[in-house]
This record gives structure tokens, sequence and C-alpha cells, in this order.
């Protein structure tokens, strides 16, 4: 049996698979629990596993790993020792993962733990699209690069086409990113290091323009963590809408509340910005993968995208799409391009990623 | 971050009412200080702090661990020690002066620390001695223990009261003596006081008219001086001659300099008593004697540099930001009566420092001091926001949800 | 009919360290005289200088210039004493450029001691080029008190943005405080282009869908015109956003900057400094802040190489994204000093564009000359076009029209 941890600072996602299918999931929600006990909560799972098999191997999902890790690791001390080295990326994240890896380490049974990226996918991202156009120098000395994100989606998607194909993956989940992915490698991608940048989401803004940040901040005397603070926790769609709800309760309101509607086309143009971009460095396109948890709550917003690329020679099947289905072709036979929602959990991916490389 | 903080801080409260109770009732001098060290590095291991340590000073370091060791920041506090049986003017034997600072910083550390949030550097929580108006705790601390630290120090936040505003500095104190020495009491009968104080009636009368002349520093206020205490030896021989003394309490401004401080009281002392050629007078610094150990003795001055610091510094700047930012209106001001270790680690040292606390000097000084737990856990809170602007690791454009 | 009005516009266009003036005859569009003071208030080697043009004649005059308003009563000077010697050297408005005026003028406007008013608040949007501008404004004001002033705004075109091109998802009481959106810029070249290619290919303004890329030596743009609107402009509440330009970063993660300012203890300033003066080609190149520099050495220097595919790649960025929102573009416009000077930017750009039907002829794209030339191929689903821009006469045109109809008689 192999048990997939998706730890996140407000709750941890755990799911259990045998060798084929997954058995069961469940959430150990954080909020409440003394954040010293967290590691011993967790803990837990390998004294009571469901059902009486071996644990064979237990996979965390990590959000960055920086240029250090390109691919999935083996975690043990030093592993801990260089995973620290990341530490500035997301100090409280980071340090949240560090004290619940230690603790199994520590641990005294001998089951093997991997660790598995979301940023390894794009280590090998083009030059020209890694970095910014910001003094050389500046990058080369703090390190700053593109590191991109949802890499286990993308890298997902990118293994259901062949070599030659042209894919364009997005994944609408709590952030949304669009990838371009040719030779089974990106060629670009929508956040590359903050969700300050690329596509909204429930509370960041996505692209903004940097000058007008500096001219809040010259004129009107915001300072650095103010500005943070409301870029990243007041805007996205509760900047424009006004709301703290979650994207799928907004669609309904879709068209019918007039700053709900505003905040999807926002969100869609934001979209379609790096749909262009990815069209742009493929120079073409023979695929477009949907994926991601929001997937089957933004039908709507999937469609309208589709829809505007229509020139191109897309043709959209009727609707309604089925959703029972793991992966759903939405696009016509006779479609330029073949547009597919695929709707495989995290924890699958992760799953099938194991077998893979093992 | 505040959100944070206030609510670790009631998890804490308990504890800090607990413990500021005892460290209340607890009646501090030289003779208890290893007492009071032990139960002070207790609490620090209760409170998780990393490394606890103490001197036969009875300084206490505890410090909070950070990921690097870049650039870290120290709590200082101080308890004063009186000698056993000295009465601190305006003072009960039982009741000790300032020790919300103590309570303060050490909450301060437990508080980041249970917090979880990243720290850049260490955070050095710090208890120091202090004996009569003379700054050999903080001295012995730096120049001993912290010495390797001097440099990697970004800040010092001193836990003294300051109302919630972020203090800069104060002048500086000396203690002097004027000592009149020689034939002066011939013709005098002795036990006869009142012609005794005759005689040193005229210097006390100028000394107490340059008092009104000091100057003003436009940021620090004004330098004073006042007759601490006059005493008087009574008639020896003429191998040892009597003297009496002045003993002035000179509150001095960074303009000032003490030789020519201890040269002008000289100088008046002189005018006064010049046309005896019998009489000797000198001036000098007064002296503090502190046991190192049962059978050595040093004596240090008591003088206290004054300090201060730019508004425009950017640890200044920076803590006024956080806490403007989190609705606590903090300015800047100076300290008008008390005095801080902040003349040693700014005045010599020239480590950036800072005063930040509950409380008001004035009520402090009173000897009323009483504090709400309520206003303990907001200065505990807001200075936990200050290490943490300074040397937290700033995480910018990820919030929690996201990840 | 009302008969349209004959008059002269002398009209004004300031760079960082140029005034480039011309006289027009309206509705003609005939140019009297005009040209251009150069390296004001530069030190370098070269020295300052105006070099003027009237009829065949052409004056070089090296002369001092500390700032834009000795500059400008020098040229007065100039065409005052044409104007001795030839009657028809006159004129009777003034037409100035105005890079900046925020949310507060949406249309070409008249200058009265209300509007300097007003103006003057929008000094720290741009305080170098709006500055400069004010200066002249307030100055021909002062020394021309009968002639009419007009103010061309390089916003106007782009007030038709739609709002959820035009709004950022940040809070709306922000937004709404400050006036923050989308302003765009270049507005009065893209209407240029927007009016010139659609006299080129002889078809009404409100049927073409146009993409427009003003790429210039200094600030670059990119615009999408739908049937006559802007409706989508590479920069947005400043010059800073969108595409890299000389010196400037374009679209870049503020997370990361607030992570630099931390990390290096920028001050606001500082940070303003490199991302509007050391980044962009400069940022990459070190050298040289000029995309023709990096093209040189593009085969010995991988920096260069890297510089000119990271600039072509942020115009392809944004011509795509426009080509969505458009649903294929008609027209594709290269204007500007890089749009017309360099081949093979345009060559990276349109050959990218080829799956959708859209193609480049090399052959004329590497011969052209001058004037405006079509490099698409016969069998191009959209026309591509090299066009070069004049900002002079589209600020004398929208000059025009507001004062004569304004002043309708």
């Amino acid at each position: 049996m192999v048990i997939i941890i998706e730890p996140a600072l407000k709750e941890i996602k755990i799911t259990y698979f045998n060798n084929k299918n997954p058995l069961s999931s469940g959430n150990l929600i954080l909020t409440g629990v003394e954040e010293s006990e967290v590691p011993n909560e967790l803990l837990k799972i390998l004294e009571h596993p469901d059902g009486k098999e071996r644990i064979d191997a237990i996979c965390f999902k990590i959000a960055f790993g920086g240029d250090i890790f390109s691919s999935p690791a083996k975690i043990d001390k030093e592993f801990l020792k260089k995973f620290l080295q990341l530490i500035d990326f997301s100090p409280l994240y980071i340090s949240f993962i560090l004290r619940l890896l230690k603790a199994f380490v520590q641990s005294s049974k001998k089951i093997p733990l991997i660790a598995f990226f979301d940023t390894s996918f794009f280590n090998c991202l083009p030059k020209t699209k890694k970095y910014y156009s910001l003094p050389w120098d500046i990058q080369k000395k703090n390190n700053i690069k593109k590191y991109g994100f949802h890499g286990l989606y993308h890298k997902a998607n990118s293994d259901l086409v062949k070599k030659q194909v042209k894919l364009i993956s997005i994944i609408l989940d709590k952030q949304s990113t669009v990838c371009a992915i040719k030779n089974n490698k990106p060629y670009s991608i929508s956040l590359g290091r903050t969700p300050l940048e690329g596509i909204m989401s429930q509370t960041s803004c996505g692209d903004v323009d940097l000058g007008m940040i500096l001219f809040l901040m010259k004129n009107h005397g915001f300072s650095l963590y103010q500005i943070d603070q409301i870029l990243k926790n007041e805007s996205g769609f509760l900047g424009i809408t006004g709301y703290n709800l979650s994207v799928a309760e907004l669609t309904p309101l879709y068209g019918k509340d007039k700053k709900i509607t505003l905040a999807f086309k926002i969100y869609e143009s934001q979209i379609l910005k790096y749909i262009g971009e990815a069209l742009s460095i493929l120079e073409g396109i023979d695929e477009i993968i949907f994926s991601g948890s929001y997937t089957k709550d933004l039908t709507q917003i999937i469609y309208n995208l589709v829809k505007q690329m229509s020139f191109m020679g897309i043709t959209l099947s009727e609707t309604p799409w089925d959703t029972k289905e793991t992966k759903t072709i939405i696009t016509a036979k006779d479609s330029k391009v073949k547009v597919t929602i695929n709707r495989t959990n995290l924890s699958q991916i992760i799953f099938n990623e194991l077998k893979r490389t093992v | 971050m505040k959100k944070v903080f206030k609510l670790k801080s009631e998890g804490l409260r308990d504890s800090i009412t607990d413990f500021s109770n005892w460290i209340s009732d607890f009646n501090l001098h030289r003779d208890n200080i290893t007492e009071f060290t032990g139960t002070m590095k207790n609490q620090m291991k209760k409170l998780e702090f990393d490394k606890i340590s103490s001197d036969k000073f009875g300084n206490i370091v505890g410090i909070i661990k950070g990921y690097k060791s870049q650039k870290n920041i120290s709590l200082i506090s101080h308890c004063d020690i009186p000698n056993q049986n000295e009465k601190l003017p305006g003072f009960k034997t039982d009741m000790v002066r300032f020790k919300a600072g103590i309570i303060s910083s050490l909450y301060t550390g437990a508080l980041i620390k249970r917090s979880l949030l990243p720290l850049e550097g260490d955070l050095i929580v710090c208890c120091v001695p202090r004996f009569e108006s003379c700054e050999f705790g903080i001295k012995y601390l730096f120049d001993s223990f912290l010495r390797s630290e001097i440099k990697k120090i970004k800040g010092i936040i001193l836990c003294e009261p300051t109302d919630f505003n972020v203090y800069l500095g104060h002048k500086g104190q000396m203690e002097y003596e004027i000592i009149v020495k020689g034939d002066i009491n011939r013709n005098f009968v002795e036990n006869k006081g009142f012609n005794i104080l005759g005689t040193m009636f005229p210097l006390i009368n100028e000394l107490e008219k340059l008092s009104k002349t000091l100057p003003t520093s436009q940021t620090l206020g004004k330098a004073n001086l006042k007759i601490k205490d006059v005493n008087y030896n009574g008639y020896k021989t003429a191998e040892n001659p009597s003297e009496f003394k002045i003993i002035a309490e000179r509150v001095f401004i960074p303009e000032e300099n003490l030789q020519e401080i201890l040269n002008r009281a000289k100088t008046i002392a002189k005018s006064v008593y010049g046309q005896n050629s019998n009489l000797s007078i000198n001036t000098a610094v007064s002296r503090e004697k502190i046991k190192i150990s049962p059978k050595v003795d040093i004596s240090l001055k008591k003088e206290v540099l004054p300090w201060s610091m730019e508004s425009h510094n950017p640890f200044v700047l920076k803590t006024l930001e956080v806490l403007n930012e989190n609705n606590i209106k903090a300015k800047t001001g100076y300290w008008k009566d008390i005095l801080t270790a902040g003349s040693y680690t700014k005045g010599i040292l020239k480590i950036p420092t800072i005063g930040f606390g509950a409380g008001n000097e004035n009520v402090i000084n009173s000897g009323f001091e009483s504090l709400k737990i309520d206003e303990l856990i907001k200065a505990i809170c807001a200075a936990s926001l200050i290490v943490n602007r300074n040397i937290g690791m700033p995480a910018f454009g990820w919030n929690d949800n996201d990840i | 009919m009302i008969s349209k009005k004959n008059i002269n516009i002398l009209v004004f266009n300031c760079g960082s360290s140029s005034l480039k003036y011309k006289i027009f005859n309206m509705p003609s569009q005939e140019i009297l005289l005009y040209g251009e003071a150069e390296r004001i208030g530069t030190h370098g080697q070269k020295s300052s200088m105006i070099n003027h043009y009237i009829g065949k004649k052409k004056e070089r005059i090296k002369t001092i210039l500390s700032d834009h308003n000795e500059a400008f009563k020098k040229v007065m000077v100039l065409i005052k004493r044409d104007g001795k010697l030839n009657k028809a050297i006159n004129f009777d408005i003034f037409a100035h450029r105005y890079v900046h005026p925020g949310n507060s003028f949406r249309s070409t406007t008249l200058v009265t001691k209300p509007v300097l008013k007003k103006l003057r608040k929008t000094l720290d949007l741009a305080p170098i080029h709006n500055g400069i501008s004010y200066k002249m404004i307030a100055l021909c004001s002062e020394k021309f008190k009968k002639k009419p002033q007009l103010i061309v705004f390089d916003s106007t075109f782009h007030s038709t943005i739609p709002q959820e091109f035009s709004t950022y998802a940040i809070p709306e009481k922000l937004r709404k405080k400050y006036n923050l959106k989308k302003i765009g810029f270049h507005g009065i070249s893209h209407k240029y282009i927007m009016q010139e290619a659609c006299r080129f290919v002889e078809k009404p303004v409100n049927t073409q869908k146009i993409i427009s890329c003003h790429l210039g030596t200094g600030g670059s743009s990119v615009c999408a015109i739908d049937k006559g609107k802007s409706i989508n402009n590479s920069m947005g509440f400043t010059p800073l956003e969108g595409l890299m330009m000389n010196t400037r970063c374009g679209d870049l993660d503020p997370g990361t900057v607030f992570y630099l300012m931390s990390k290096e203890n920028l001050s606001i300033q500082e940070t303003e400094e490199i991302l509007n003066y050391k980044s962009g080609i400069l940022g990459i190149l070190k050298f040289s802040s000029d995309l023709r520099d990096a093209i040189e050495m593009i085969n010995k220097d991988q920096k260069a190489k890297m510089a000119f595919d990271m600039y072509s790649q942020r115009v392809k960025k944004y011509v795509f994204f426009y080509s969505l929102l458009l649903q294929k573009p008609d027209i594709i416009v290269f204007t500007d000093s890089l749009g017309v000077l360099v081949p093979l930017l345009r060559e990276k750009i349109c050959s990218s564009l080829k799956f959708m039907d859209i193609e480049i002829d090399k052959v004329k794209n590497n011969n052209y000359n001058k004037g405006t030339v079509e490099i698409s191929t016969p069998s191009s689903q959209t026309k591509i076009f090299i066009l070069p821009t004049d900002e002079e006469v589209m600020i004398a045109r929208e000059a025009y029209k507001e004062y004569t109809h304004g002043n309708n008689n």
C-alpha cells in the first residue's frame, strides 16, 4: 500500500492506494491543532492504516523544490539539510514541511519516503522564459528566476501526449496556470515565482502594473508589507466582487451579478493572455488539456475560452459534456485542435508518477 | 502577523500571570542573586528557549535560534540590585524597580518561539543586573559572553517603560564629589554643625546657581544638577585633615564634556574657598564597589553616558512602520528621568538601540509600579512584531491558503 | 455644410532630451516648416543643436540648450524670423503632446487656467515627461497669451478599452481612491497607424481589426484595435507594464521585486531606478540599451542572443494575445524606430504566426526602404505592414478636430 500526503498549512490531504486504485482518502484539518502537535497527529497514520497491508512508500507533495530538486527525491537526513536551503522561498511553508518530514525521518519505521515537487518539471525551462528582464547580475546574485508551479499536473498532461505534439496545459485550481509543452518539455509557464503575476485567484491579483505599485508606495506611502498584504490577500475575485466566496460558489452567479461577471471576464482574459504566450512560443497547437480541481465548476469558463479560439479551427462538441469519465474530449472529431478535460486528481497523478519512477 | 501573535499570546496568559506574581514578590538584593538567576533560567527552559546561560554577575541570557545567524536582535531588560540593607529613596524594601521589562522580554522570546515564524537571525534575550547608577552588568555581558555577538547584533530593544512609543535615548548621569580638605575647622567648635554648614553653604549656593544655567539639548532635554548628599568627617589631626564632601548628581547632555564639568566644579569650589591656602580642593567621579569574588572587589565609576539614535535609522523606521501598521500609535521620544543600558550599547558599542515597553517612566519612578496583565500582553505582542519585522523571514506573494 | 476652417497649427512633441516642432496647415496637412532640437540638457561630447527645415532649406544650428524652455524660446525666435521673411509662415494655435494625464483628461483639451491647475496635479504620474510638457504649456500661456493652446493626450485613444481589460484585480476601494486602471500609452501613434493603415487598404476604419506594434528605441507598446476602437494596450497605468523595453523591465512578478527590495534593502527610489533605467535590454546586454546593438553581436555573444530573444518573445506574447482577442486580426502593423528599421525582429515575430495562415514575405521584409509597405505574402490571411508613425501630424489632426468642432462658425 502507498500513502500519498498533500500537506498545506491549513489542512493535510491523505490518500491510501493499493496496487492500482485509491482505497480511501481523508483530510486532516489543522486549524485548532497546536502546531507542535501536527507531526505527531500525522504520524498516527502509520499506526492505523486502512486494512492490514504493509506500507510500501509514503509520498509527499511539496510545492517548491527550487533549483536543488529536479525530480522526485528520497527523504532522509541529507534531504532535510538540502531542503532547508529553500527556506527563503516561503519561510512559513518550508519550515512547516520541514517539521513534518523531520518527524517521519526520525520515526523508527523504515518506510521509504519520497518527495514530489511542483517545480521540478520547470527546471529545464528555456532561458529566455526562465529569466526576467531585470539586470542580469541582480538575478544571478539573488538566484532570481521562474520556478513555475503545478509541475505535477503539467507533467501528467505532458505524459498523455506523444513527443512531437504541441500541447497547452491549463490548470484551474486554487491557483491557475498555463504551460506550453513541446517534446514533453515546458516552454513557458504563467506563474513564475509568486501568484502576484499570471492569473488571478480568489485573493491574489494576477498580472498588475509594477509601475502602479511603485506609484502607490512612492506617492501614497504604502509600505512593502502593506502592498504585499493587499495584493495577495485582498485582491483577485475578492478584490473585484467584494465577496469572500470560493470560485465554485461564485460561478453560478456568472452573468447574473455585474461584479462577479466582471471578475470572471478578467480571469478569462488573463488566461487568454497566457494561452497567447504559449501559442507564440509553440508556433502552433495540436492539443489543449484542462486539469485541476476547479475544472468541474468552471465548465462555462472552459467553454468561453475554447470558443474564443474557434477561429483557429477548434470545433467544440455539443454540451453538456460528459462528466463521469476521468478524461473527456470536448472537441468534435474534425476539430483541428483536440481539447480534453482531464479530471485525474493529484494524488492519483503522484501515485502514477511513483510507479513510473520506481 | 498580529493575529498569530495575539492568538498564541492568549495561550501564554496563565504563565505570564503566574510568573509576574512571582517576580513582583521576589525581593531581589545582592545576596540572593543566585536564586533569582536560577528561577529565571528554569522559566526559560519551560518556555523552550534554545540556549540558556548565566554568568557570575547575574547576567541571564536566553537565545531563540534563527535559521541563519545573519543578523541577530537582542532584547535587554534590567533588574536593580540594591545593597541588602539599603533603602532606595521612595521605596519600601520589598519593592524593586521596574520588572515589567523582564517579564516582557522573556515572554516575547517565548511568543516568537511558539509562533514558529522563521527568523533570519537569533533572538537574544538578556536580563542584566544594574548596580547603583553604573553600567557594570551590561559592560561585563558584552565584554565576555556576548563579545563575539557584537558585530552580529542588528539592533537592541531595551525593555523599559516608554508608553508604547519608540524611545531613542536619554541624557547622561554622573555622580561626582567635591572634596574640600584641610584646616577648615580651626576656630570652630567640634559638633557645632551649623558652623560647618556655614562654611559649606557658599559652595552649595554656587552649585544651586549653576544648576539654573545649565544647557538644554533639543531632543534630550535640560541638563541639571542636584545635591545628593553632604557630609563632613569632623576634626582630625593635622596629618589627617578633616574634609567635607558635596556629592552631586549631575544629569548631562551629549554636548557637555565630563572633564569640563569636573573642572568647573573645582573652579567654583576654588573661587569660594580660594583665599584659604590651607585647603585642598579636588573633584572626582564617585565610585561603586562591586564584589567579583569573595576576596576581590572592583570599584566602578558612577557615570552613565548620554546616547541617542537618529530617527531616520532603518531600525527605528522599520519598528515605527510595523507598529503603526498594526494600530499601535507609536511615536519617537526620549526618556526624561530613567537611565538605561543604551548608554553602553549605543553610547559606547554603537549598536543601534531603541527602547520599547508598556508603562510610563514617571509612574514607574514614583514607586507605584503596577501594570495590568493586558497591557503587558500588548507590549509582548508589539515587541514580537518588531522582532519579526526586523529579523523574521518575509514571505512575499504567497499567502497561507495558496500553497 | 460648414466649410472646413483653414488654420495653421504649431505642434510640439517633447521627448526627454528632444523637442520636435512642426507647423501644419490644416486641413491640408501641408508642412510649412519643421525641426528638432536635440540633446537638450545633456552633457556629452556632442553639443546640443537645432535642426531647422523650411522649404528646401536646411539649417543646423549649434547652440546651448540647457532645458526645454530655452529650446522653446530659441525655436520661437527662428519661427518669428522666418515669419518676417515669408508671411505664409505663421500659426494660429499651439498643439502639445502630453503623455500621462492619468484619469483626469479623457480627450483633447483647450488650455485654460483651470485646465492648467488640473494638469499640475498629474505631474507626479510621470515626473520627467509630464514635467517637461507642463512647463512648455505654461511658458506658451505666458508668452503667447492670445494664442489658443490644445493638449493632445497619449491616453485618449485608449479610453475605449473595455472594463474587463482595463481593470486590475485589486480591491475596489483602492482602485476608486487612486483611479487605478490600465490607461495605455502611445495612443497618438496607434490612432495614426489605424487611420493610415485603413487608408492604405482602402477600407473603412470601423471594419478593420488591427494589431499595432509601436516598437521604439525608448518605449514600446502593442495595441489591439477592434473596428476603429482601441480595446487593449500592453502598457498599463504606467509605461512600465508590458513589453521589455530599452531600459524598462516590462512584465515582472511583484513578489520577486518585494523579495529583492527586502533582501538588498532597496529604497523605493532605488527600485524605481532599477526597473525603469537599468532593466530591459540594458539589463541583459549591459553594454547597450539598443536592440540593434544586440543584433549585431547575436552570433558572438550569448547575452546578445538572449536579449534579442526575450525582446521578440515578449512582443510575440502580446501579438498572439491580441490575435486571440480579435479572433485573428485583418492587419498587423510595425512602426517606430525598431519596428521600421529591424527586419530580423519582424521576421521572428511574424514567422511564428504561420500556423494561423499569416505569412511574411522575407524578401519584401528585408528590402524595405521607406514609406508604407505591405510585407505579407499575397496568400496571407492577414496583411502585414511597415508603416512609419507620424505623431506630429496626428497631434495636428486631433487639435484641428477639437478646435474647429468647438468653434463652429
